[in-house]
């Protein structure tokens, strides 16, 4: 298996400074402003050489580098843009895996486990359908390399490798605008020299690593399996496969996931409860309407508000029953506005269906087909069972009786014979 | 809506070293699991009928939502609840 790693270093600054030219060559750190009591989520190259770290507070941020430009999360943004670079990527080859989470969240600079979401994104491509020689795969990574570039405007580190591990490890070391290429047999020597927080490692085995003195993973690769296996379990094992370059793991395959998206921008900015609920309702009849003509439902309501001073907030709604009604939506939107205190006016709306599934019918009250009156219906009902027992026989119609306190969902309900 | 199996299906399902579900065989199709939404245990007394049991409320890459169990005390996999 060949694999290339395209890696975004620091994706959410390059998203930023992309579309906003100003931004270039200026220290950015993106997280809020630095009165918000949150964490820093990026920052570029020019503010983590003041000192500025991923997951540190941002008021920290502000004392250690006043100049800064400091922006806030719209992960909406970025959450695009890497779809924007996946399906690019999924136009030249059939299978595509997006990032490697895992990764990336353990070893990223500053801030283990300190909830902040990666630094960097990194999409892998298996090369086994496209090319069938070095010089081959060498030209096409290098011609998608140039396509993200002049497409996307954005920049990532390239890397191609025996498999996904060594990949990533070559595109974390590799230079602008060149594609490191690792040679089957080579992994063992290219990563001899690579540092062990590289590897996939809970905080606490790369905490006993460095007590053990264990900085490179040629040191790590150098143990007998056994040994470290004993020390460190089943994780060390694997630890040390991936040391000596042995990753067995397959690409798993990246699809697009579907959503609807509606947005509003107020001019002048909306400051009443009643032009948010106007503006809601509106999104909401045309998502509706898209819902109804796919014949779908969603499970999934995403609410974003960005104010005049640059806040976002986002709330997320994840339906009980999956649902395309404008109504209930709409209770959720009222719901959430009612809610939320806002002291700011709102610039932009935007509204996001996900989790999309095949309408479905729903289930009614067997009396509410009947509408003239409670002895009618009892009446028809009595007539409609009494055909289906001389029919089926008897035993075929019953009444269920619910037990909610039921711990066992088999046993929350049972049938009993329907007596009229 | 959901359906819920009374006498709950019986399934094969690809687990994890920590027995989470990663995939399952459904309708003979092979339903790769996305995301947990919930899981919970549910143990009953010897003196009613002995039961234990780990849920595992999944999203399929499907869409689909279903509500799976492994028996504890037979490792056994069984199919309880299909959203849909």
């Amino acid at each position: 298996m060949r694999v290339a790693c395209f890696f975004f270093p620091r994706f959410v600054v390059q998203v930023e400074a992309r579309d906003n030219a100003s931004l270039q060559g200026k220290p950015v750190i993106v997280g809020g402003h630095p009165y918000e009591r949150k964490p820093v989520y990026d920052a570029s190259q020019e503010a983590l050489a003041y000192g500025v770290r991923r997951g540190m507070p941002l008021r920290e941020a502000y004392t250690i580098c006043p100049q800064g430009v400091f922006l806030p999360l719209d992960e909406g943004k970025y959450t695009d843009a890497f779809t924007a670079v996946l399906a690019l990527l999924a136009d030249c080859s059939p299978v595509v895996e997006a990032g490697y989470r895992e990764l990336h969240s353990r070893t990223s600079q500053g801030a283990p486990g300190s909830g902040v979401s990666p630094a960097g994104h990194s999409a892998f491509v298996d090369l086994r359908y496209e090319c069938s020689d070095s010089f081959g795969e060498l030209r096409f990574v290098e011609e998608i390399r140039q396509l993200i570039e002049t497409r996307l405007q954005l920049h990532p580190l390239v890397s191609v490798a025996p498999n996904k591990f060594v990949a990533w490890a070559a595109s974390r070391v590799a230079g602008p605008g060149k594609v490191t290429v690792i040679a089957g047999g080579g992994e063992k020597d290219f990563l001899k020299d690579q540092p062990v927080c590289f590897l996939p490692a809970s905080v606490r085995t790369l905490e006993r690593f460095e007590l053990l003195g264990i900085h490179r993973m040629g040191q790590l690769a150098g143990l007998s399996p056994a040994a470290v296996s004993l020390e460190f379990g089943n994780e060390g094992q694997h630890l040390w496969e991936l040391s000596n370059g042995i990753d067995r793991s397959r690409l798993v395959s990246w699809s697009h996931v579907p959503t609807l998206k509606e947005q509003v921008n107020f001019e002048p900015p909306a400051e009443t409860l009643h032009q948010l609920l106007a503006s809601g309702d509106t999104l909401l009849t045309g998502l509706s309407r898209q819902l109804k003509e796919r014949w779908q439902c969603c499970l999934r309501l995403t609410i974003s508000m960005h104010f005049t001073n640059d806040h976002i907030a986002q709330r997320v709604f994840h339906f009980k029953e999956a649902t395309s009604s404008r109504e209930t939506m709409l209770r959720h939107l009222k719901q959430y506005l009612d809610s939320a205190r806002y002291t700011t006016p709102v610039s932009e709306m935007r509204l996001t269906l996900t989790d999309f599934c095949p309408e479905s019918g729903r289930q009614a009250l067997i009396s509410s087909g009947f509408s003239d009156g409670p002895r009618k219906h009892r009446e028809s009902l009595a007539s409609a069972i009494s055909r289906l027992r001389q029919r089926y026989g008897k035993g075929v119609v019953g009444k269920v009786l619910a037990k909610p306190n039921s711990a066992l969902p088999e046993d929350s309900f049972s049938f009993t014979e329907f007596d009229l | 809506m959901s359906k819920l199996f009374r006498e709950a299906i019986k399934l094969e399902v690809e687990e994890d070293t920590q027995h989470k579900p990663i995939a399952f065989l459904y309708k003979r199709r092979r339903e790769q699991v996305r995301e947990t939404l919930k899981r919970w245990r549910i143990v009953q007394g010897w003196w009613k009928r002995p039961v234990m049991r780990e849920y595992f409320q999944v999203r399929t890459a499907s869409g689909t939502v279903y509500e799976l169990y492994r028996d504890l005390l037979t490792g056994a996999w069984r199919l309880q609840r299909v959203y849909d």
